[in-house]
């Protein structure tokens, strides 16, 4: 039976992408950040033998660290990792003497460095599986077609997740793994509240703009991390719909 | 004099090709240096400090240029906190503090940087952006497998000096992104770069589709156009 770990996978397109391939017969490691929410244990209730929760924070090593001995405890085989969470950050306006940077570092070290963190701790357990690294970018990190116009630190995350990528995949992929960069689309996403918070806005640059897709259509991700391609030895950054973006 | 420009990362070798050609082209040249240990080129007609991980110094910085002149034609953002390779790939540990430094160093010295000293620009008549990285800033083009640190700290610099040219272009700003050659020695450190930070490019409203002051570009020290 194969098996896959998803980070960030309480709610929205972690939790939906982590169904699917409970639906596909594969072994989920849930990467649980949101203690509170219940979301993964009903999820559980459907299938207590595959879906295993685990504790797991991106940005810390420890965390990382204890959840890769927590899974090593269960299995010696993962096949696939997920990196899905994300942190958002701020949009900052686009200069003249009041930018606050301070909150920048976050999505940095959730979004980028949190991968680098995940593919450290579990490489050792692909070692026997189908050595698959996937990684849910966006097309807002993007550089060729950056469309908007504040300086954004969460773009400025994404962007530094495609070059940790691009770095890891020069590196690993002769070594037999193969890899997923993956645009989701703009998905509908926190609409469910927890903790009190807000839905987030989808405006960018005061409108509200592109295809919005249901969260359920996370899913759709499952088809293109499972099938192989002919052409893995490039790096693409590849959509909900299969278009192929630039970097 | 032919302008006023502001080297800010003056004290490394690129800054000071930069400060000796802006000023053998008759420009008036500021130099911010990084630290107090940073020797400062001769050129320098006014001479800032500030540590790039401090916003409060490098707005005391900008406000005491303002007090010294009243405009900026260039600003030149020349931050490399991280000039030799780090040699670890994926396989090797990390130094994570090492990769948040780069990030705080780098990127977001840089960005504030800018902030800081754009209140300036705006009041300058060029108004003209540039940014000094390597070609290893691209997310494209990267064929490494090591230093995550000058890596990830330079690509997202790129998206940001892309979202102010988005926000700015269209203001009357231009912009330059020039790539070093990191392994030039002190002689050529730096090389073209002034003479490419200077010039204007093609800009008549019949090139609708390229012209290359309306769309930002990377070009690295032989003028070749390098992707994001
Ligand atoms: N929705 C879209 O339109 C869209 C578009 C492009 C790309 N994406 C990408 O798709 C992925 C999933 O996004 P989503 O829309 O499903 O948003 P989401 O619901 O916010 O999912 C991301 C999850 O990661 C969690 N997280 C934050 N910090 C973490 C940490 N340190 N460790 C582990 N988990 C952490 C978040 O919790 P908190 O909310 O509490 O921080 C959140 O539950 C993200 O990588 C996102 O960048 C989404």
């Amino acid at each position: 039976m194969n098996a896959v770990v998803i980070t960030g996978a309480d709610r929205n397109l972690g939790l939906e992408m982590a169904r699917e391939f409970l639906k596909r017969d594969w072994t989920v490691y849930a990467g649980r950040y949101l203690m509170d929410l219940p979301l993964l244990d009903a999820l559980q209730a459907e299938y207590p033998q595959r879906l295993k929760i685990v504790p797991l924070d991106v940005s810390s090593e420890a965390s990382v660290a204890r959840a890769a001995e927590a899974v090593a405890a269960e299995t010696g085989r993962i096949d696939m990792l997920i990196h899905n969470a994300a942190g958002f950050g701020d949009h900052a306006a686009g200069a003249g003497g009041s930018m606050d940077f301070s909150s920048f570092m976050a999505p940095y070290n959730i979004n980028c460095l949190g991968a680098v963190r995940m593919v450290r701790a579990f490489l050792p357990l692909m070692q026997a599986g189908m050595k698959r690294l996937c990684f849910v970018s966006s097309e807002a990190g993007a550089v060729s077609v950056a469309h908007r116009d504040a300086i954004s630190s969460y773009c400025m995350s994404k962007t530094a997740l495609n070059m940790a990528v691009r770095l890891m995949f020069n590196k690993l992929r002769p070594m037999g793994y193969t890899f997923r960069l993956y645009h989701p689309g703009w998905v509908r996403s926190a609409k469910i509240e927890h903790a009190g918070e807000k839905p987030p806005s989808f405006e960018v640059n005061g409108k509200l703009i592109g295809k919005f897709w249901p969260w359920e259509s996370a899913a759709s991700a499952v088809p293109q991390f499972i099938e192989d391609r002919d052409w893995e030895d490039r790096l693409v950054l590849i959509d909900n719909e299969g278009a192929a973006w630039p970097f | 004099m032919k302008g006023k420009v502001l080297i800010a990362g003056a004290g490394d070798a690129v800054g000071k090709r930069l400060a000796a050609d802006f000023h053998r082209m008759g420009y008036a040249v500021a130099g911010l240096l990084f630290s107090a240990g940073e020797q400062a080129p001769p050129e320098l007609e006014v001479r800032l400090e500030a540590d790039p991980l401090d916003h409060a110094q490098v707005k005391e910085a900008a406000a005491a240029l303002g007090k010294a002149w009243d405009g900026l034609d260039i600003l030149a953002v020349n931050v490399d906190g991280t000039p030799a390779k780090d040699w670890k790939d994926i396989l090797d540990e990390p130094d994570y503090a090492r990769l948040k430094w780069a990030y705080d160093f780098n990127t977001l010295g840089a960005l504030r940087i800018i902030d800081a000293f754009f209140p300036l620009l705006g009041k300058g008549r060029v108004r003209r952006l540039c940014l000094v990285t390597t070609r290893g800033s691209s997310n494209n083009d990267t064929r490494d497998c090591i230093d995550f640190p000058g890596h990830i700290s330079r690509a997202p610099l790129n998206m940001a000096v892309n979202q102010l040219f988005n926000k700015w272009r269209p203001e009357g700003y231009t912009f330059r992104v020039y790539c070093k050659d990191p392994e030039a020695g002190p002689e050529a450190a730096g090389a073209f770069a002034a003479e490419y930070f200077a010039r204007g490019r093609s800009n008549e409203p019949e090139s609708y589709k390229h012209s290359d002051e309306n769309r930002l570009v990377m070009r690295d020290w032989m003028n070749i156009e390098v992707p994001w």
